[in-house]
């Protein structure tokens, strides 16, 4: 599959974005978590929750699922392929893993949030879970990135068949780096 | 400078490709699984253990948590008494 140079750079754009975003969005979403847990004050453990609750649908699922389906594209249309080095892999495996938590993750944060509209005892609402979800999250997303930018060496075999037979068509398999300067990031 | 720092990318570029790329005799066997790749397959497992472990002893944390909805008693109540609503 062959992109235009100026598709291929709409595509990476939006992807640097919503990988971008979704890592700021856990920053925030962190550091409410923390306030949820931690604070005397009862209207902001309140409101952090209810924050926490509106923002995980409304910004972090969306940003999750655009992070993954363009990194996807950018991988099965660029000459690193999607299965053909193993950091490719990895981070398709993390991201994927981290955006299925994320999305049954949302019950949970949908109950916190209705404890804290209902005006529910604030020691209800400590829950430690979100602390640790977010850091794991936050952790999971400086792993990815750093994958993306270091791009440690390593073909899969399927790599390896397929950079085999693009001798034969040369078409197929371009050198990493050579066509895509930026690569699935 | 310029002339250096492309001359400097090319190399590394070639270096790259170099490292990437097996031998380009057909029927070459696949290249060995990098460290990296390795170890860090080793940690995947751990996790996956540490996981599966925490879910089956009922511990603090697994996917079932987060399927319990408004039924949901994963709460970790503290003293009321922190509560400063009025």
């Amino acid at each position: 599959m062959r992109r235009t140079p100026r598709t291929r750079h709409a595509l990476l754009l939006v992807h640097i974005l919503s990988s971008v975003g979704w890592f700021g969005a856990v920053v925030c979403f962190l550091a409410l978590a923390v306030a949820g847990t931690s604070s005397a004050d009862a209207q902001l453990v309140r409101g952090a929750y209810l924050v926490m609750g509106w923002s995980d649908s409304v910004v972090l699922v969306p940003l999750a699922v655009a992070s993954l389906t363009t990194g996807i594209v950018q991988s099965l249309t660029s000459a690193w392929g999607l299965l053909r080095h193993y950091w490719v892999v990895f981070k398709l495996v993390l991201t994927t893993l981290a955006t299925l938590v994320l999305v049954t993750y949302t019950q949970t944060l949908g109950h916190y949030a209705g404890l804290a509209a209902s005006g529910a005892p604030i020691g209800q609402l400590r829950a430690p879970t979100v602390v640790v979800h977010s850091t794991a999250a936050l952790a999971l997303l400086l792993l990815t990135t750093a994958l993306a930018v270091y791009k440690p060496r390593g073909l899969t075999p399927r790599g390896h068949r397929q950079r085999l037979r693009s001798r034969t068509t040369p078409a197929v398999v371009d050198p990493p780096g050579a066509t895509n300067p930026g690569g699935p990031s | 400078m310029t002339k250096t720092l492309c001359l400097a990318n090319t190399g590394r570029m070639r270096d790259k490709n170099r490292s990437h790329g097996p031998s380009n005799a057909p029927g070459t066997p696949a290249p060995p699984m990098p460290n990296w790749v390795k170890a860090s397959l080793v940690i995947a497992a751990l996790v996956a253990i540490v996981v599966v472990v925490a879910v089956l002893t009922g511990g603090e944390h697994g996917p079932g948590r987060h399927l319990g909805g408004p039924s949901l008693t994963d709460t970790h109540p503290v003293p009321v008494a922190a509560d400063s609503r009025p």
